[in-house]
């Protein structure tokens, strides 16, 4: 079973400068199972897309042990709801068309 | 358009049921959303908005429904990009970088592998996390044998070849030529012959690689090469083509586009 999911990733304030937050950065990125990481202000610092062919605690467990993570909490997408949602897009498309 | 903006969501649940449902139809129906995903998880749905501005719409909007509880705006910070990815996107072959899943086929197929600093996996995992020095000054482009086995081989499309030769030209450009290869010498001797004669003096190439790289292992080929010229497959001399100017023309060219 894959893993589609989104982390949302707070840094610990002792690294919170330029220089680590890049480096936190090229260190998702570089991450396999990492589909996008993008930067972010508010709850978070990070929202990392995930999609891999692994279960979801093993890439999150991946991820907690770098020692610049404060918190992460993940957000398993919903894959079923998402599945029933497409049909109807695709009419509603070509409808439009 | 980029995503500038992200959405978390959390709906209400009355009489125990709950109202994603709802709300993905509602959200479905509002022009400025980009996308609305549903995730199990502290949140109900993540909706992602292209401008900063249409966040803020969106978000004035959401907090109007009944089935909202909670609502987070998280706002794209630009970071600094990775300009040696970017460059890399940029050459032929190079823009399959972002496609590679790191599953190590191509390590796998490469009959190289053991020669290379880094198996190919791993140089484009290093050009992913920007590694330039690392990935120009290695030797795995050079070794590259171009049998096309990783690129058959790779369940995402990659062009690792094609990679390899666009990360040569880039490593030649600036300045970063792996000092213990030979093949820059070899390409070189190979294009100088054609320039001067339209087709291979192969006695004149070999001349030069080895005066360029090690003069004494020309030494152990030199009963090779007389056999080679007893039986008449090399000549001593030269000979050029007819149209040696359209070939020349064929190479200014290339040059001019970026080849080294």
């Amino acid at each position: 079973m894959g893993t589609k999911a989104y982390f949302m990733i707070k840094m610990a304030k002792r690294f919170a400068d330029d220089s680590h937050y890049l480096d936190a950065v090229r260190e998702l990125e570089a991450m396999p199972e990492v589909e996008a990481v993008t930067s972010v202000s508010g709850v978070c610092d990070f929202l990392v897309k995930v999609d891999a062919p692994i279960r979801t605690i093993l890439v999150a467990n991946k991820i907690r042990s770098k020692k610049w993570i404060e918190s992460l909490r993940i957000m398993e997408v919903d894959t079923e709801t998402e599945a029933a949602k497409a049909p109807e897009v695709t009419v509603a498309e070509l409808l439009k068309k | 358009m980029g995503i500038k903006a992200y959405l978390m969501v959390k709906t209400k649940k009355t009489d125990g049921e709950d109202n994603r449902a709802i709300a993905l139809k509602d959200l479905e129906t509002m022009p400025e959303v980009e996308a609305a995903v549903p995730v199990l998880g502290e949140y109900d749905v993540i909706i992602t908005v292209d401008t900063p501005a249409k966040a803020g719409l969106i978000a004035e909007k959401i907090e109007s429904k009944g089935w909202l509880k909670n609502l987070r705006v998280l706002k794209v910070e630009p970071v600094q990009p990775n300009p040696f990815l970017d460059e890399v996107c940029s050459l032929p072959g190079g823009e399959c970088v972002r496609w590679c899943m790191q599953c190590g086929m191509c390590s796998a197929s490469c009959p190289n592998v053991n020669q290379m600093d880094y198996s190919p996996r791993k140089l484009i995992a290093r050009i992913r996390a920007g590694r330039r020095y690392d990935v120009l000054s290695s030797n795995t482009m050079w070794i590259c044998a171009s049998c096309y086995l990783c690129t058959a081989r790779c369940p995402k499309d990659v062009k690792i070849t094609e990679l390899m030769h666009s990360l040569e030209r880039l490593s030649a450009q600036h300045g970063l030529l792996n000092k213990v290869v030979s093949t820059p010498a070899m390409y070189k001797a190979f294009v100088d012959s054609i320039k001067k004669n339209g087709r291979v003096h192969e006695i004149g190439i070999m001349m030069q690689f080895y005066l360029k790289t090690n003069p004494f292992a020309a030494l152990q080929m030199l009963p090779v090469a007389m056999q080679l010229m007893i039986h008449r497959r090399v000549g001593i001399k030269p000979t050029k083509i007819k149209g040696l100017k359209q070939i020349k023309a064929i190479l200014e060219r290339a040059q001019a586009l970026g080849g080294t």
